[in-house]
Formats: C-alpha cells, structure tokens, sequence
C-alpha cells in the first residue's frame, strides 16, 4: 500500500469513519488495508512474530474502541494508527523486556546502503527527510533512528552508542529541531 | 510546571514521538495534549516529519486467525463456532465415555475399536478448539484433526507433548503432513494433559518444549 498516495489516505479516513459508526465491513476492510503496515512497524519493535501478532491484535480493539476519537487534522491515519502500533510494542518492551528479543539492532550507516534510509533515498515522497537525515551528525541520526524506527529506549541506545542516556536524550531533541527546520515541517 | 512554553514542551513532543518517553511520564504528557491544542499540534508536526521512516517498513501479512481473535474479542463474531467437524468428534466423545461407563458394568459387551478415539481437543490461548488428538489403539499411533487452520512459520514445526500431573512433559512427536500423526512408544497413563508447541524444524532439542506452546487441553482418556 501507497501510505502517501491521497486516494489511500482519503479511504483510510472514510473507513474510520464508518468503523467510529461500528460498520463492521468498513473495519475488516480497515484491517485488510493497515494490518500490514502496523504488523511490520511490531515486528520490527519486538522482533517475536507471536507476540507481534498479540499486539496487532491490541491495536485494533484500541482502533475499534477509538475510532470516534480519530480527526484528519489530528494528523495522517496510517500515522495515527502506526503510534497506536508503536506505544503497544513499546509498552510491551517496558513491561516484560525478556519477552521481546534483547539482540540490538544492527546499526546502519548511511554510506553502506544499509536500511532504512537507502530505502528512503529511493523515494521521491520519502528524499526530503533522507536528505535531511544524511546532514545530521552521525550520533544524532543513529539516536532517532533506533528511537523511531527500532524501539530503542534511551539508556538502551546510551548502551549501544556508548554514551550517558542524558546525552541521548539532547540529541534526539536537537535531531528532530533540526530535521523540522530542514524538511520544513 | 508551566508546559506551555516551547522550551518544555518541544523536546517532550520529540520525545514522545521518538518513542523514547515512556511509562508514567508518557502517559502524562498525553494527557496535558488531550487538553492542550498547541501540544497537539506540536506531536503531529513530529509525526509528519518521522512517519516517512515507515515507509521503509516491510509490511508482514498477519496469519488469519489474528483477525479471527479480533472479531472475537470485540464480540463480532461467537466465541465457539458451530463447525461440523467439532460437533462431530465431541459426539464421539460423548459417545465413547457412555460406552466406557457401560464397559466397566459388562466387561462381556467390551467392543473392539475400530474408529481412532478422541483422546482431547486442544485449545489455543484464547480457548478456541484447534485441534483434535485421537487414539488408534490398533495401529498405537495418535491422530490429529484439525478444526481451524494452523499458520506456520518457515522452518518452524509442530511438537506433540505429554504433560505428567506434575507437569513434566514428554515429546510424542512431530506433527507433519496433511495428516499429522504420531507413534505412540510408551501409554499415556502418565499424562494428564496434551500439548503442542512451535518448535525449529527437527523438534525440540531437550526434553522440553523449547518454542511457544501454543495448544493444551486435558487429557480425557489416558
């Protein structure tokens, strides 16, 4: 799925409207369209294909439960829907750190191709960002891409880039100022 | 404290997004933005600005019966589903514990099996009936029905287990094929209960499960 195609974006917004008027069809097609998506961004988190699958089961009973809540000016659905995802797999990292797989991440560098910002790169929509992210000092960029894209708690990413979880936490503050004033959001 | 200033409230708003505040001081910085418009605005502009990061994320077909749960647990759908196969095989049950009970009065009426017993009917973590385990006592192998479809993963096998009242377990096999079935070296007077993990293709390598156990369900007739 395009998650930036409009089209997509337009249908996603009608299907939690009609799931917010407990349209069952409207949510198994929501299902059909973003349950991919947010099973990917799980994965990714926990690493643990069955307790993923828990966890999409999670978030959408919490979509069900609060599909009225959603608004378009309260940013993009699959966005929405993708922290619904991200604070399910983060709260289940909290809760029970040994249920989810304590292998780190490996970490990329954008001069070796690595994920995800070759990935980006590749996209016209996505190159602004990749861009932006390639003129980040190296410790700032690794720090909000463990964060965001891999679930990293701050001490754990002080742990892997061998720096105090203050320190951390400064970077990735300073990383996405930087990357708002860059990408001009 | 006075949130309300960028100075405090952008670097929460980035680390929120970022997935790094968590536990207590998530959820309340949640909650001043379900009051709060200009916290609201500030997490969105976040969000727009890291959510093309997803893009690079492989979208993962989730397994059927995820969805099934779903309907389940949202009550959209009955809890026990009327499948025919079930009902089938729980009228054996039936069937076969009051002929049992008529055995032990008139040892003399003692029939010959010849259809494979069902011996217990595993439930997934949820309590949905997956899977049938019936008892070939001529051929000493135990048989596996299915009732829903089993997702696998590539490289990943079913085990059969015998639980002892202790709950120590004994493997009895893999479950492989179309029609899953296992030979049956030792009774399973022993056993009170049956159950079925994921394990790395060739089995378990201890004499315990070492996957997820996915299946239990007690033994009816040992």
């Amino acid at each position: 799925m395009d998650r930036h195609h409009p089209d997509v974006n337009e249908e996603l917004i009608d299907l939690l409207t009609h799931t917010a008027l407990d349209e069952r069809k409207a949510f198994a097609r929501l299902y059909q369209l973003a349950a991919p998506q947010l099973l990917g961004i799980l994965l990714r988190h926990v690493r643990q294909r069955a307790l993923a699958e828990e966890l999409l089961q999670d978030c959408f009973i919490e979509i069900w439960d609060h599909a009225p809540d959603y608004r378009p000016e309260r940013g993009m659905p699959l966005a929405w829907m993708g922290r619904i995802a991200r604070n399910k797999a983060i709260d289940a990292l909290w809760q029970s750190p040994n249920e989810a797989s304590s292998a780190p991440p490996v970490l990329f560098d954008p001069g070796a191709g690595d994920e995800p910002l070759a990935v980006l790169s590749e996209r016209s929509e996505t190159s602004a960002l990749s861009d932006c992210l390639r003129h980040l000092p190296a410790a700032q960029r690794q720090s909000v891409v463990l964060a965001y894209f891999y679930g990293q708690s701050h001490r754990e990413i002080a742990g892997i880039l061998g720096s105090p979880s203050g320190t951390v936490k400064g970077w990735i503050t300073r990383a996405v100022a930087h990357l708002r004033e860059c990408v001009g959001v | 404290m006075n949130y309300l200033i960028p100075e405090r409230y952008q670097p929460l708003a980035a680390r929120y997004v970022s997935g790094v505040l968590r536990g207590a001081a998530r959820s309340r910085f949640e909650k001043l933005a379900d009051v709060h418009p200009t916290l609201q605005r500030e997490i969105i502009a976040c969000e727009t600005l890291l959510a093309p990061l997803d893009a690079a994320t492989v979208p993962v077909k989730p397994r059927r019966r995820t969805w099934r749960h779903i309907e389940i647990r949202l009550g959209l759908r009955p809890r026990h589903r009327s499948h025919p196969i079930f009902w089938f095989l729980s009228g054996m049950l039936a069937a076969f514990l009051i002929s049992a009970a008529v055995v032990n009065f008139s040892p003399q009426l003692m029939p010959q099996p010849e259809l494979p017993t069902p011996v217990a009917v595993l439930n997934d973590s949820n309590g949905v009936a997956t899977m049938v385990i019936s008892r070939d006592v001529a051929r000493r192998t135990l048989a596996v029905t299915l009732l829903q479809p089993v997702d696998l993963p590539a490289g990943k096998v079913l085990e059969l287990w015998a639980l002892r009242r202790d709950g120590t377990p004994r493997s009895l096999g893999l479950l492989e094929g179309k029609k899953p079935r296992v030979n049956l070296v030792a009774p399973l007077s022993d056993a009170a209960q049956l159950a079925v993990s994921i394990e790395l293709n060739g089995g378990s390598p201890e004499d315990k499960p070492t996957g997820p156990v996915v299946y239990t369900g007690a033994l009816i007739i040992s």
